[in-house]
Protein backbone atom coordinates (compact mmCIF):
# COMPACT_ATOMS: atom_id res chain seq x y z
CA UNK A 1 0.00 0.00 0.00
CA UNK A 2 1.11 3.43 -0.72
CA UNK A 3 0.50 6.45 1.43
CA UNK A 4 -2.11 8.89 0.84
CA UNK A 5 -0.53 11.10 3.40
CA UNK A 6 3.11 10.81 5.67
CA UNK A 7 4.03 12.87 7.98
CA UNK A 8 7.21 12.78 10.20
CA UNK A 9 8.57 14.43 13.22
CA UNK A 10 5.76 17.47 13.04
CA UNK A 11 6.03 20.43 15.54
CA UNK A 12 3.90 22.80 16.17
CA UNK A 13 4.35 25.37 18.41
CA UNK A 14 2.05 28.56 19.18
CA UNK A 15 3.24 31.70 21.03
CA UNK A 16 6.33 29.14 22.72
CA UNK A 17 3.52 26.48 23.70
CA UNK A 18 4.45 23.38 21.90
CA UNK A 19 0.83 21.72 20.37
CA UNK A 20 2.19 19.33 18.75
CA UNK A 21 5.53 17.42 19.34
CA UNK A 22 7.55 15.19 17.25
CA UNK A 23 4.25 13.59 15.66
CA UNK A 24 4.59 10.58 12.87
CA UNK A 25 1.17 10.05 10.97
CA UNK A 26 0.41 7.80 8.08
CA UNK A 27 -3.10 7.18 5.69
CA UNK A 28 -2.54 4.54 3.47
CA UNK A 29 -4.36 4.92 -0.06
CA UNK A 30 -8.06 3.73 0.15
CA UNK A 31 -8.56 3.68 4.03
CA UNK A 32 -10.54 5.34 6.41
CA UNK A 33 -9.01 6.96 8.79
CA UNK A 34 -10.19 8.04 12.37
CA UNK A 35 -8.08 10.99 14.49
CA UNK A 36 -9.06 11.13 18.14
CA UNK A 37 -8.32 12.57 21.34
CA UNK A 38 -9.58 14.95 24.06
CA UNK A 39 -10.94 18.58 23.54
CA UNK A 40 -6.84 20.60 23.28
CA UNK A 41 -5.34 17.77 22.06
CA UNK A 42 -4.08 19.08 18.85
CA UNK A 43 -6.74 17.24 16.58
CA UNK A 44 -7.25 20.24 14.15
CA UNK A 45 -3.78 21.68 14.70
CA UNK A 46 -3.06 18.55 12.81
CA UNK A 47 -4.96 18.75 10.03
CA UNK A 48 -4.38 22.10 9.57
CA UNK A 49 -0.96 21.50 9.08
CA UNK A 50 -1.37 18.97 6.47
CA UNK A 51 -3.54 21.92 4.66
CA UNK A 52 -0.11 24.11 5.42
CA UNK A 53 -2.29 26.76 7.32
CA UNK A 54 0.40 27.19 10.16
CA UNK A 55 3.86 27.58 10.31
CA UNK A 56 5.31 23.93 11.13
CA UNK A 57 8.59 22.08 11.41
CA UNK A 58 9.11 18.63 9.83
CA UNK A 59 8.19 16.58 6.80
CA UNK A 60 4.53 16.45 5.72
CA UNK A 61 3.97 14.11 1.78
CA UNK A 62 0.98 13.92 -0.15
CA UNK A 63 1.23 11.45 -2.47
CA UNK A 64 5.16 11.37 -1.85
CA UNK A 65 5.10 15.91 -3.14
CA UNK A 66 4.87 19.09 -0.96
CA UNK A 67 1.55 20.20 0.35
CA UNK A 68 1.19 23.36 -1.94
CA UNK A 69 1.45 21.43 -5.28
CA UNK A 70 -1.44 18.86 -3.96
CA UNK A 71 -3.47 21.06 -3.55
CA UNK A 72 -6.23 20.35 -6.09
CA UNK A 73 -6.05 16.56 -4.56
CA UNK A 74 -7.54 17.49 -1.23
CA UNK A 75 -10.93 18.34 -0.36
CA UNK A 76 -10.86 20.37 3.15
CA UNK A 77 -13.88 19.90 5.09
CA UNK A 78 -13.56 22.66 8.00
CA UNK A 79 -15.81 22.46 11.26
CA UNK A 80 -19.38 23.36 10.31
CA UNK A 81 -19.23 26.81 12.87
CA UNK A 82 -16.27 28.20 11.01
CA UNK A 83 -18.40 29.92 8.35
CA UNK A 84 -21.27 32.57 9.15
CA UNK A 85 -24.18 30.55 7.68
CA UNK A 86 -26.24 33.81 7.54
CA UNK A 87 -24.07 34.87 4.58
CA UNK A 88 -26.79 35.42 1.21
CA UNK A 89 -25.70 32.31 -0.86
CA UNK A 90 -27.65 29.47 -2.50
CA UNK A 91 -27.07 25.57 -1.65
CA UNK A 92 -25.85 25.31 -4.96
CA UNK A 93 -23.50 28.83 -4.86
CA UNK A 94 -21.38 26.72 -1.72
CA UNK A 95 -21.40 23.24 -3.72
CA UNK A 96 -20.21 25.57 -6.63
CA UNK A 97 -17.43 26.89 -4.77
CA UNK A 98 -15.69 22.56 -5.10
CA UNK A 99 -15.15 23.50 -8.56
CA UNK A 100 -12.89 26.87 -8.21
CA UNK A 101 -9.80 25.52 -7.84
CA UNK A 102 -10.40 23.66 -11.10
CA UNK A 103 -10.47 27.17 -12.42
CA UNK A 104 -8.50 30.11 -13.70
CA UNK A 105 -8.86 33.23 -11.77
CA UNK A 106 -11.64 35.69 -13.10
CA UNK A 107 -13.31 32.24 -15.24
CA UNK A 108 -16.67 31.55 -14.16
CA UNK A 109 -18.10 27.91 -13.57
CA UNK A 110 -19.33 26.44 -16.67
CA UNK A 111 -21.85 24.16 -16.97
CA UNK A 112 -20.38 20.81 -16.76
CA UNK A 113 -19.40 22.30 -13.29
CA UNK A 114 -22.86 23.38 -12.61
CA UNK A 115 -23.72 19.37 -13.58
CA UNK A 116 -20.92 18.57 -11.55
CA UNK A 117 -22.04 20.16 -7.86
CA UNK A 118 -25.61 19.16 -8.88
CA UNK A 119 -24.66 15.30 -9.07
CA UNK A 120 -23.12 16.16 -5.65
CA UNK A 121 -26.03 17.46 -4.18
CA UNK A 122 -28.02 14.75 -5.38
CA UNK A 123 -25.14 12.18 -3.63
CA UNK A 124 -25.82 13.99 -0.07
CA UNK A 125 -29.65 13.69 -0.96
CA UNK A 126 -30.33 17.71 -1.34
CA UNK A 127 -30.39 18.21 -5.20
CA UNK A 128 -34.36 19.61 -4.82
CA UNK A 129 -32.45 22.02 -1.95
CA UNK A 130 -30.24 23.68 -4.68
CA UNK A 131 -31.68 26.44 -5.00
CA UNK A 132 -32.31 27.27 -1.01
CA UNK A 133 -30.99 29.80 0.97
CA UNK A 134 -28.25 28.10 3.16
CA UNK A 135 -29.77 30.64 5.79
CA UNK A 136 -32.23 28.24 5.95
CA UNK A 137 -30.57 25.03 6.57
CA UNK A 138 -30.48 22.65 9.68
CA UNK A 139 -26.95 21.31 11.24
CA UNK A 140 -27.13 18.17 9.33
CA UNK A 141 -28.11 20.09 6.22
CA UNK A 142 -24.95 22.37 6.20
CA UNK A 143 -22.87 19.42 6.78
CA UNK A 144 -23.83 17.67 4.16
CA UNK A 145 -23.29 20.84 1.82
CA UNK A 146 -19.59 21.18 3.33
CA UNK A 147 -20.11 17.36 1.99
CA UNK A 148 -21.10 18.12 -1.64
CA UNK A 149 -18.56 21.08 -1.93
CA UNK A 150 -16.01 18.57 -1.27
CA UNK A 151 -17.21 15.79 -3.09
CA UNK A 152 -17.77 18.30 -6.17
CA UNK A 153 -13.95 19.55 -5.93
CA UNK A 154 -13.05 15.57 -6.88
CA UNK A 155 -10.43 14.81 -4.94
CA UNK A 156 -8.71 11.84 -3.73
CA UNK A 157 -8.31 12.73 -0.15
CA UNK A 158 -10.88 14.18 2.24
CA UNK A 159 -10.12 15.26 5.47
CA UNK A 160 -13.21 16.23 7.47
CA UNK A 161 -13.24 18.16 11.02
CA UNK A 162 -16.11 16.77 13.59
CA UNK A 163 -18.06 16.35 10.77
CA UNK A 164 -21.02 14.13 12.76
CA UNK A 165 -20.96 17.06 15.86
CA UNK A 166 -24.81 18.25 15.98
CA UNK A 167 -26.33 16.02 12.94
CA UNK A 168 -29.26 13.98 12.75
CA UNK A 169 -29.27 10.30 11.94
CA UNK A 170 -30.43 10.73 8.20
CA UNK A 171 -27.39 12.98 7.89
CA UNK A 172 -24.73 10.58 9.53
CA UNK A 173 -26.43 7.82 7.61
CA UNK A 174 -25.78 9.26 4.31
CA UNK A 175 -22.29 10.52 5.49
CA UNK A 176 -21.22 7.26 6.45
CA UNK A 177 -22.72 5.64 3.40
CA UNK A 178 -20.55 7.96 0.97
CA UNK A 179 -17.53 6.90 3.12
CA UNK A 180 -17.47 3.88 2.09
CA UNK A 181 -18.57 4.60 -1.49
CA UNK A 182 -14.99 6.48 -1.47
CA UNK A 183 -13.52 4.02 -0.08
CA UNK A 184 -14.30 1.92 -2.91
CA UNK A 185 -13.02 4.47 -4.91
CA UNK A 186 -9.80 4.28 -3.41
CA UNK A 187 -9.76 7.54 -2.01
CA UNK A 188 -8.36 8.55 1.09
CA UNK A 189 -10.88 9.64 3.67
CA UNK A 190 -9.67 10.82 7.21
CA UNK A 191 -12.03 12.29 9.98
CA UNK A 192 -11.59 13.59 13.63
CA UNK A 193 -14.34 11.83 14.95
CA UNK A 194 -15.76 11.00 18.70
CA UNK A 195 -18.19 8.01 18.19
CA UNK A 196 -16.36 5.27 19.43
CA UNK A 197 -19.06 2.09 18.06
CA UNK A 198 -19.56 3.96 14.66
CA UNK A 199 -15.48 4.11 14.17
CA UNK A 200 -15.62 0.09 15.11
CA UNK A 201 -17.90 -0.47 12.62
CA UNK A 202 -16.96 1.86 9.58
CA UNK A 203 -13.00 2.80 10.35
CA UNK A 204 -10.16 0.69 8.73
CA UNK A 205 -7.23 2.81 11.20
CA UNK A 206 -7.25 5.10 14.08
CA UNK A 207 -4.81 7.39 15.16
CA UNK A 208 -4.75 8.06 18.70
CA UNK A 209 -3.52 11.57 19.73
CA UNK A 210 -2.80 13.56 22.58
CA UNK A 211 -0.19 17.04 21.75
CA UNK A 212 1.84 13.61 20.35
CA UNK A 213 0.75 10.06 18.76
CA UNK A 214 -0.55 7.80 21.32
CA UNK A 215 -0.98 5.14 19.29
CA UNK A 216 -1.73 4.49 15.73
CA UNK A 217 -2.87 1.06 13.61
CA UNK A 218 -5.54 -1.17 12.48
CA UNK A 219 -8.51 -0.81 14.88
CA UNK A 220 -8.87 -3.82 16.59
CA UNK A 221 -5.57 -3.90 17.53
CA UNK A 222 -5.36 -0.03 18.56
CA UNK A 223 -8.35 0.35 20.38
CA UNK A 224 -7.55 -1.40 23.40
CA UNK A 225 -8.93 0.10 26.67
CA UNK A 226 -4.93 0.71 27.67
CA UNK A 227 -4.77 2.62 24.48
CA UNK A 228 -7.74 4.79 25.35
CA UNK A 229 -7.39 5.53 28.86
CA UNK A 230 -4.02 6.96 27.98
CA UNK A 231 -5.29 8.98 25.19
CA UNK A 232 -8.05 10.58 27.38
CA UNK A 233 -5.69 10.33 30.59
CA UNK A 234 -8.22 8.05 32.58
CA UNK A 235 -11.53 6.16 32.10
CA UNK A 236 -13.61 9.01 34.25
CA UNK A 237 -11.96 11.23 31.60
CA UNK A 238 -13.89 9.46 28.73
CA UNK A 239 -17.24 9.22 30.87
CA UNK A 240 -17.37 13.23 30.96
CA UNK A 241 -16.36 13.23 27.05
CA UNK A 242 -19.24 10.63 26.21
CA UNK A 243 -16.54 8.99 24.69
CA UNK A 244 -18.15 5.19 25.41
CA UNK B 1 -28.10 75.55 -15.61
CA UNK B 2 -29.95 72.44 -15.95
CA UNK B 3 -26.90 71.03 -18.16
CA UNK B 4 -24.64 71.54 -14.76
CA UNK B 5 -27.12 70.07 -12.67
CA UNK B 6 -27.33 66.96 -14.71
CA UNK B 7 -23.91 66.84 -14.78
CA UNK B 8 -23.07 67.06 -10.88
CA UNK B 9 -25.99 64.30 -10.68
CA UNK B 10 -24.39 62.10 -13.54
CA UNK B 11 -21.14 62.25 -11.27
CA UNK B 12 -22.86 61.65 -8.09
CA UNK B 13 -24.37 58.34 -9.68
CA UNK B 14 -21.26 56.73 -10.36
CA UNK B 15 -20.82 57.45 -6.50
CA UNK B 16 -23.85 55.72 -6.05
CA UNK B 17 -23.29 52.75 -8.14
CA UNK B 18 -19.47 52.35 -6.82
CA UNK B 19 -20.47 52.32 -3.52
CA UNK B 20 -23.43 50.28 -3.68
CA UNK B 21 -21.21 47.39 -4.99
CA UNK B 22 -18.03 47.93 -2.74
CA UNK B 23 -19.93 47.95 0.28
CA UNK B 24 -21.85 45.07 -0.24
CA UNK B 25 -18.45 42.99 -0.44
CA UNK B 26 -16.66 45.52 2.32
CA UNK B 27 -19.72 44.35 4.69
CA UNK B 28 -19.67 40.75 3.99
CA UNK B 29 -15.55 40.91 5.16
CA UNK B 30 -16.41 42.48 7.74
CA UNK B 31 -14.62 45.38 7.00
CA UNK B 32 -16.66 48.27 7.95
CA UNK B 33 -14.10 49.55 9.86
CA UNK B 34 -11.19 49.48 7.87
CA UNK B 35 -13.22 51.43 5.66
CA UNK B 36 -13.68 54.08 8.22
CA UNK B 37 -9.87 54.12 8.77
CA UNK B 38 -8.79 54.25 5.12
CA UNK B 39 -11.19 57.31 4.64
CA UNK B 40 -9.67 58.89 7.43
CA UNK B 41 -6.09 57.83 5.90
CA UNK B 42 -6.76 59.72 2.80
CA UNK B 43 -7.02 63.45 4.24
CA UNK B 44 -2.75 63.76 5.01
CA UNK B 45 -2.32 62.43 1.29
CA UNK B 46 -4.83 65.00 -0.08
CA UNK B 47 -3.90 67.97 2.13
CA UNK B 48 0.14 67.28 1.77
CA UNK B 49 -0.18 67.11 -2.02
CA UNK B 50 -1.67 70.77 -2.37
CA UNK B 51 1.00 71.96 0.12
CA UNK B 52 3.66 71.09 -2.26
CA UNK B 53 1.66 71.58 -5.66
CA UNK B 54 -0.33 74.42 -4.16
CA UNK B 55 -3.05 74.29 -6.67
CA UNK B 56 -6.17 72.01 -6.96
CA UNK B 57 -4.87 69.35 -9.30
CA UNK B 58 -7.99 66.91 -9.03
CA UNK B 59 -6.30 63.87 -9.98
CA UNK B 60 -2.88 64.52 -8.39
CA UNK B 61 -5.16 65.34 -5.06
CA UNK B 62 -6.46 62.00 -5.59
CA UNK B 63 -3.41 60.33 -5.91
CA UNK B 64 -2.09 61.53 -3.04
CA UNK B 65 -5.24 60.37 -1.49
CA UNK B 66 -5.75 57.49 -2.60
CA UNK B 67 -1.33 56.80 -1.56
CA UNK B 68 -1.95 57.59 1.87
CA UNK B 69 -5.41 55.41 2.37
CA UNK B 70 -3.53 52.47 1.05
CA UNK B 71 -0.64 53.06 3.37
CA UNK B 72 -2.60 53.35 6.43
CA UNK B 73 -4.80 50.17 5.48
CA UNK B 74 -1.24 48.49 4.67
CA UNK B 75 -0.10 49.83 8.12
CA UNK B 76 -3.16 48.29 10.15
CA UNK B 77 -2.08 44.53 8.27
CA UNK B 78 1.36 45.23 9.47
CA UNK B 79 0.25 46.25 12.82
CA UNK B 80 -1.61 43.13 13.31
CA UNK B 81 0.85 41.05 12.18
CA UNK B 82 3.93 41.80 13.96
CA UNK B 83 2.70 43.30 17.33
CA UNK B 84 0.43 42.03 19.96
CA UNK B 85 -2.31 44.64 19.27
CA UNK B 86 -5.63 43.37 17.80
CA UNK B 87 -7.26 44.79 14.73
CA UNK B 88 -9.34 46.93 16.65
CA UNK B 89 -6.39 48.96 18.11
CA UNK B 90 -4.22 48.96 14.72
CA UNK B 91 -7.68 51.09 13.38
CA UNK B 92 -8.05 53.46 16.08
CA UNK B 93 -4.02 54.00 16.11
CA UNK B 94 -4.09 54.30 11.82
CA UNK B 95 -6.98 56.22 11.73
CA UNK B 96 -6.34 59.05 14.68
CA UNK B 97 -2.72 59.44 13.18
CA UNK B 98 -3.25 59.94 9.50
CA UNK B 99 -6.49 62.05 10.79
CA UNK B 100 -4.28 64.30 12.88
CA UNK B 101 -1.47 64.85 10.14
CA UNK B 102 -4.05 65.72 7.73
CA UNK B 103 -5.47 68.08 10.02
CA UNK B 104 -2.02 69.42 10.60
CA UNK B 105 -1.35 70.11 7.24
CA UNK B 106 -5.23 71.52 6.44
CA UNK B 107 -4.44 74.27 8.89
CA UNK B 108 -1.27 74.74 7.22
CA UNK B 109 -3.63 75.12 3.97
CA UNK B 110 -6.10 77.39 5.61
CA UNK B 111 -2.96 79.80 6.67
CA UNK B 112 -2.04 80.23 2.89
CA UNK B 113 -2.67 83.38 1.18
CA UNK B 114 -4.83 81.40 -1.58
CA UNK B 115 -6.41 78.89 0.96
CA UNK B 116 -10.29 80.63 0.17
CA UNK B 117 -9.80 79.43 -3.66
CA UNK B 118 -8.81 75.90 -2.62
CA UNK B 119 -12.01 74.21 -0.91
CA UNK B 120 -9.80 71.56 0.43
CA UNK B 121 -11.69 71.74 3.40
CA UNK B 122 -15.13 70.69 0.87
CA UNK B 123 -13.48 67.27 1.08
CA UNK B 124 -14.10 66.27 4.73
CA UNK B 125 -18.16 66.74 4.17
CA UNK B 126 -18.40 66.75 0.44
CA UNK B 127 -20.01 69.63 -2.00
CA UNK B 128 -21.45 68.02 -4.73
CA UNK B 129 -21.91 71.08 -6.65
CA UNK B 130 -18.03 71.96 -6.95
CA UNK B 131 -17.97 68.97 -9.26
CA UNK B 132 -16.34 70.30 -12.22
CA UNK B 133 -16.43 68.56 -15.85
CA UNK B 134 -13.64 66.87 -15.48
CA UNK B 135 -13.52 65.86 -12.45
CA UNK B 136 -16.89 63.58 -13.44
CA UNK B 137 -14.43 61.92 -16.36
CA UNK B 138 -12.07 60.81 -13.71
CA UNK B 139 -15.29 59.86 -11.68
CA UNK B 140 -16.09 57.77 -14.24
CA UNK B 141 -12.87 56.73 -15.31
CA UNK B 142 -12.37 55.22 -11.66
CA UNK B 143 -15.50 54.01 -11.46
CA UNK B 144 -15.58 51.67 -14.96
CA UNK B 145 -12.15 50.16 -13.08
CA UNK B 146 -13.98 49.50 -9.85
CA UNK B 147 -16.56 47.81 -11.81
CA UNK B 148 -14.74 46.04 -13.97
CA UNK B 149 -12.44 44.88 -11.81
CA UNK B 150 -15.62 43.31 -9.63
CA UNK B 151 -17.37 41.54 -12.29
CA UNK B 152 -14.15 40.12 -13.32
CA UNK B 153 -13.10 38.76 -9.90
CA UNK B 154 -16.96 38.06 -9.08
CA UNK B 155 -16.24 34.41 -7.47
CA UNK B 156 -13.56 34.80 -5.84
CA UNK B 157 -14.33 37.59 -3.83
CA UNK B 158 -17.52 35.92 -3.17
CA UNK B 159 -15.25 32.87 -1.71
CA UNK B 160 -13.20 34.89 0.37
CA UNK B 161 -16.28 36.63 1.89
CA UNK B 162 -17.98 33.34 2.94
CA UNK B 163 -14.86 30.99 3.59
CA UNK B 164 -11.68 32.20 3.07
CA UNK B 165 -10.20 29.17 5.03
CA UNK B 166 -11.73 26.99 2.20
CA UNK B 167 -10.45 29.64 -0.76
CA UNK B 168 -6.72 28.92 0.74
CA UNK B 169 -7.36 25.57 1.01
CA UNK B 170 -8.27 24.61 -2.82
CA UNK B 171 -5.37 26.79 -3.35
CA UNK B 172 -6.41 30.38 -4.40
CA UNK B 173 -4.08 32.71 -3.97
CA UNK B 174 -6.47 34.50 -1.01
CA UNK B 175 -3.66 36.71 -0.15
CA UNK B 176 -4.02 38.99 -3.72
CA UNK B 177 -7.81 38.90 -3.68
CA UNK B 178 -7.65 40.69 -0.07
CA UNK B 179 -5.25 43.32 -1.52
CA UNK B 180 -7.81 43.52 -4.24
CA UNK B 181 -10.57 44.09 -2.06
CA UNK B 182 -8.15 46.65 0.26
CA UNK B 183 -7.63 48.12 -3.52
CA UNK B 184 -11.37 48.15 -4.57
CA UNK B 185 -12.13 49.91 -0.82
CA UNK B 186 -9.69 52.36 -1.24
CA UNK B 187 -10.69 53.68 -4.88
CA UNK B 188 -14.14 53.97 -3.93
CA UNK B 189 -13.49 55.87 -0.57
CA UNK B 190 -11.55 58.45 -3.03
CA UNK B 191 -14.95 58.15 -5.74
CA UNK B 192 -16.99 59.23 -2.84
CA UNK B 193 -14.31 62.10 -1.29
CA UNK B 194 -15.65 65.02 -2.98
CA UNK B 195 -19.61 64.22 -3.08
CA UNK B 196 -19.57 62.42 0.38
CA UNK B 197 -16.67 63.71 2.24
CA UNK B 198 -13.98 61.85 4.04
CA UNK B 199 -15.44 61.93 7.59
CA UNK B 200 -18.58 60.55 6.38
CA UNK B 201 -17.93 58.23 3.79
CA UNK B 202 -17.48 54.59 5.50
CA UNK B 203 -20.94 55.15 7.23
CA UNK B 204 -22.17 55.88 3.36
CA UNK B 205 -20.23 52.80 2.17
CA UNK B 206 -21.61 50.55 4.67
CA UNK B 207 -25.43 51.72 5.00
CA UNK B 208 -26.66 50.71 1.87
CA UNK B 209 -25.51 46.99 2.03
CA UNK B 210 -26.82 46.60 5.70
CA UNK B 211 -30.06 48.38 4.09
CA UNK B 212 -30.12 45.74 1.23
CA UNK B 213 -28.36 42.71 3.38
CA UNK B 214 -32.19 43.22 5.59
CA UNK B 215 -34.45 42.17 1.92
CA UNK B 216 -32.74 39.20 0.57
CA UNK B 217 -30.73 36.17 1.06
CA UNK B 218 -29.05 36.28 -2.53
CA UNK B 219 -26.15 38.44 -3.02
CA UNK B 220 -26.61 39.49 -6.92
CA UNK B 221 -30.14 40.75 -5.41
CA UNK B 222 -28.23 42.33 -2.03
CA UNK B 223 -25.94 44.28 -4.85
CA UNK B 224 -28.69 45.78 -6.97
CA UNK B 225 -30.92 46.63 -3.87
CA UNK B 226 -27.63 48.55 -2.54
CA UNK B 227 -27.23 50.52 -5.32
CA UNK B 228 -30.90 51.53 -5.56
CA UNK B 229 -30.78 52.57 -2.12
CA UNK B 230 -27.52 54.08 -2.32
CA UNK B 231 -28.66 56.37 -5.51
CA UNK B 232 -31.84 57.11 -3.72
CA UNK B 233 -29.29 58.80 -1.17
CA UNK B 234 -27.00 60.47 -3.71
CA UNK B 235 -29.98 61.86 -5.89
CA UNK B 236 -31.40 63.41 -2.63
CA UNK B 237 -28.21 64.90 -1.35
CA UNK B 238 -27.63 66.38 -4.89
CA UNK B 239 -30.48 68.48 -5.06
CA UNK B 240 -30.51 69.37 -2.18
CA UNK B 241 -26.59 70.62 -2.41
CA UNK B 242 -27.54 72.53 -5.71
CA UNK B 243 -30.41 74.55 -4.59
CA UNK B 244 -28.49 75.25 -0.98
CA UNK B 245 -24.77 75.60 -1.19
CA UNK B 246 -24.27 76.58 2.40
CA UNK B 247 -25.79 72.75 2.82
CA UNK B 248 -22.55 70.12 2.87
CA UNK B 249 -23.68 67.03 0.49
CA UNK B 250 -22.35 64.26 2.93
CA UNK B 251 -24.62 64.63 5.76
CA UNK B 252 -27.34 64.79 3.57
CA UNK B 253 -26.29 61.44 1.86
CA UNK B 254 -25.59 59.64 4.96
CA UNK B 255 -28.85 60.52 6.76
CA UNK B 256 -30.97 59.69 3.94
CA UNK B 257 -29.17 56.12 3.71
CA UNK B 258 -28.91 55.70 7.30
CA UNK B 259 -32.93 56.46 7.68
CA UNK B 260 -33.41 53.57 4.58
CA UNK B 261 -31.18 51.50 6.43
CA UNK B 262 -33.31 51.73 9.85
CA UNK B 263 -37.07 51.80 8.06
CA UNK B 264 -35.67 48.46 6.24
CA UNK B 265 -34.28 46.42 9.66
CA UNK B 266 -37.98 47.80 11.18
CA UNK B 267 -39.72 46.43 8.21
CA UNK B 268 -37.78 43.94 5.79
CA UNK B 269 -39.34 40.00 6.05
CA UNK B 270 -36.22 39.64 8.63
CA UNK B 271 -36.56 42.41 10.46
CA UNK B 272 -37.71 43.35 13.54
CA UNK B 273 -41.37 43.54 13.16
CA UNK B 274 -41.76 40.17 11.70
CA UNK B 275 -39.85 38.51 13.64
CA UNK B 276 -41.54 39.34 16.76
CA UNK B 277 -44.89 38.73 14.48
CA UNK B 278 -42.98 35.09 14.23
CA UNK B 279 -42.40 34.83 17.93
CA UNK B 280 -45.78 35.77 18.88
CA UNK B 281 -47.57 33.31 16.56
CA UNK B 282 -45.48 30.95 18.12
CA UNK B 283 -45.89 31.36 21.38
CA UNK B 284 -49.98 31.46 20.43
CA UNK B 285 -49.30 27.63 19.34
Amino acid sequence: MKPAIAIKNLTVAYQHNRILHNLDFVAEVGTLVAIMGPNGSGKTTLLQSIMGFLPCSGDIKIFNESTQSQLQKIAYIPQRSSVDWTFPASVLDVVLMGRYGHLRFGQRPSSNDKEIALHALEQVKMADLADRSIAQLSGGQQQRVFLARALAQQAEIYIMDEPFIGIDITTEKIMLDIFVQLKQQQKTIIVVHHDLITVQKYFDTIFLMNRKEIASGPIATTMTPENIAQTFHSATDIDDHNFL
Amino acid sequence: MITTFYKILLGTTLVGITTGIVGCFTLLNKQSLLGDTIAHATLPGLTGIFLIILQKQYTLLLCGAATTGLLGAVLVQYITHTTKLKKDAALGIVLSTFFGIGIIFLTMIQKLPTAHQAGIDKFLFGQAATLLNSDIIVLAILSCIIIGAIIFAWKELKIISFDPAYAQAIGLPIQKIHALLLILIVLTVIVGLQTVGLILMSSFLISPAAAARQWTNKLHVMIFLSIFFSLIATTTGTVISYNYAHIPTGPTIVIIATMITLISIIIAPSGIIATQFRQRCRNRS
